[in-house]
């Protein structure tokens, strides 16, 4: 009598999972896309720590007390003189002089945002020391650090100001000088705003894909033709990860001769890497297609002795195969014995005990 | 027809190369095992796009992974085993999402999985091995899945779903009793299961 559950589970391994070509393609890039995606650093989660602490940090409306002739923010800015408060929010103040002068110094952080309205004009402020008043009509800003920007009657643009240079108005005229000079009254025409310089710009070149992901993603032929614009002395000379991936193009491709050349050189430029061990282990297999059955077992060995654990199974089995093939049984029984030793239930197990007996 | 991923110097070739994050390993390791991953989500009865999730996610665990199995010719036993557990932590949530009405009771899509195997004289009798399957609780049907339908050996499937290979033991003969059980209370399967009891 059948197995009633056998039966019935071959008829449920009829339902199955084909798709599309269309479909499965996109899926197996979606799949090659995520695990092309870097690996999230440390430093970037400290850095979005920070900014967390800093966006908190920020988003607390200022406080300020005020004493005779001075006011203390939360943040550490410092005003002194006879200053108004117009508004406080979590990144600046706005402030108002309506007579005096007021000397300030703004803490500088991230994102503040300060202004000091004199008479008809305004003066931003980032992080700065500064003095700004109104005496008989006239106005005067002296920047001692940082920067500021003045805006108001007689200026197309916002003025930036530099630190150690003053700026002065009556409202009919205004000037600009340097703190360092005598106060001479020089006329200066408003601003004008300062014609865009046009620069050509040079048309960015297209993303360059990498070779390991055109390979990954079956551009063999491309990736080959790459090389060989590009000139195979200098193509390989690039990154480890290209020229094993050059390799590996080559190699779908049966291109026997460019598929060595890159493995080789990849064991040359980084002997101890696992790509110099997989690099053996792809050259004996060459070899091995090739019937080159002392080349093969050549790669292979060099494949054990650079002793990356991952592969050395692998190159051993192969090994008691390749030596079988020339003749060398009692070579091969060691290679077997080894190779046992360390998988005893892998793929080749079956040879090598074949082998031993 | 299902094809079953043989074990052997390629798989291990294969797992090697994923190890040493080969340029090809990764379309070569998709290409290998989605369609079988896909179709272990589909008899476990989720529908299409599920699938499709637990194909994605098993392959990224898959690919990250892949240097904790221990011998070359564990990589079927260990994507199955990924895959399964994706399932069932998708099917969890399914059911607290119809236990809190955010989802319709029924999983649509599961009919026209079944409708989609070619109509045959037998696609009904599918359809109702496939509601008796359905029926059993999740952890049954993943460990019938993955040991009769699948075919994984005991100690694969063991491996493959985390347990001892005891209680894998003991797990695959409930599901079997359960499976027969229920089969049972359909009449066609019924009348299917008396005639060979009867023949036998």
């Amino acid at each position: 009598m059948a197995d009633p559950v056998e039966r019935d589970a071959k008829l449920v391994r009829r339902i199955e999972g084909d798709v599309p070509p269309g479909d499965h393609q996109a899926s197996r890039t979606a799949f090659l896309n995520a695990i092309e995606k870097p690996p999230r650093r440390r430093w970037v989660i400290a850095l979005a720590v920070a900014a967390a602490a800093a966006l908190a940090f920020l988003s607390r409306p200022l406080t300020y007390s005020e004493e005779p002739s001075l006011l203390r923010f939360s943040d550490g800015t410092v005003i002194e003189g006879p200053a108004e408060v117009v508004s406080a929010d979590a990144r600046g103040a706005v402030l108002r002089v309506t007579a005096g002068v007021l000397h300030a110094k703004v803490q500088h952080r991230v994102g503040s945002r300060w202004a000091v309205e004199v008479g008809p004009y305004t003066v931003r402020v980032t992080g700065t020391k500064f003095s700004a008043g109104l005496v008989d009509g006239q106005i005067d800003v002296e920047l001692l650090e940082g920067a500021v920007e003045v805006s108001g009657p007689g200026l197309a643009a916002p003025l930036q100001l530099k630190a150690g240079q003053r700026f002065h108005t009556t409202l009919e005229k205004i000037e600009v000088s340097n703190l360092d000079k005598p106060r001479i009254p020089k006329p200066v025409p408003p601003a004008p705003a300062p014609a865009p310089v046009v620069r050509p710009v040079a048309p960015k070149p297209p993303p360059r894909i990498s070779w390991r992901s055109q390979v990954a993603a079956g551009a063999f032929a491309e990736v080959v033709a790459a090389a060989r614009d590009e000139g195979l002395e200098k193509a390989l000379k690039r990154d480890l990860d290209e020229v094993f991936a050059l390799g590996e193009a080559a190699r779908y491709l049966k291109d026997d001769a460019l598929a060595k050349r890159s493995f080789v050189a990849v064991r040359d430029r980084a002997p101890k890497s696992i790509d110099a061990a997989q690099s053996a282990l792809l050259l004996g297999r060459i070899s091995e297609q090739q019937a080159q059955w002392a080349g093969a077992d050549h790669w292979y060995e060099r494949c054990e002795l650079d002793g990356h654990a991952a592969l050395i199974p692998e190159a051993l089995g192969r090994r008691v195969v390749v030596l079988e093939h020339l003749g060398e049984l009692d070579q091969a029984k060691a290679v077997a014995r080894r190779y046992l030793a360390l998988d005893p239930s892998g793929p080749w197990a079956a040879v090598a005990r074949r082998m031993i007996e | 027809m299902l094809s079953l991923v043989p074990s052997g110097p390629d798989e291990a070739g294969l797992l090697s190369r994923v190890i040493a994050r080969s340029p090809s390993a990764a379309r070569e390791l998709f290409d290998t095992f989605a369609p079988r991953v896909r179709g272990l989500g589909r008899r476990l009865g989720l529908h299409a796009a599920d699938a499709e999730d637990v194909v994605q996610d098993s392959m990224l665990v898959v690919w990250k992974r892949a240097h904790q199995i221990i011998g070359p010719d564990q990589l079927q036993a260990f994507v199955l085993g990924v895959a399964a557990n994706k399932a069932r932590a998708l099917m969890r949530r399914r059911r607290w999402a119809r236990a809190l009405g955010l989802e319709p009771a029924v999983t649509p899509g599961r009919e026209e999985e079944v409708a989609g195997v070619a109509a045959t004289e037998s696609t009904h009798e599918l359809k109702r091995v496939n509601a008796v399957l359905q029926g059993m609780s999740d952890e049954l049907r993943v460990v019938f899945v993955l040991r009769f339908v699948e075919q994984l050996t005991l100690e694969e499937a063991a491996e493959a779903s985390g347990w001892s290979l005891a209680t894998l033991k003991r797990k695959a003969e409930r599901a079997r009793a359960v499976f027969l059980a229920r089969a049972r209370q359909d009449p066609l399967l019924w009348d299917r299961l008396s005639k060979e009891e009867r023949d036998g």
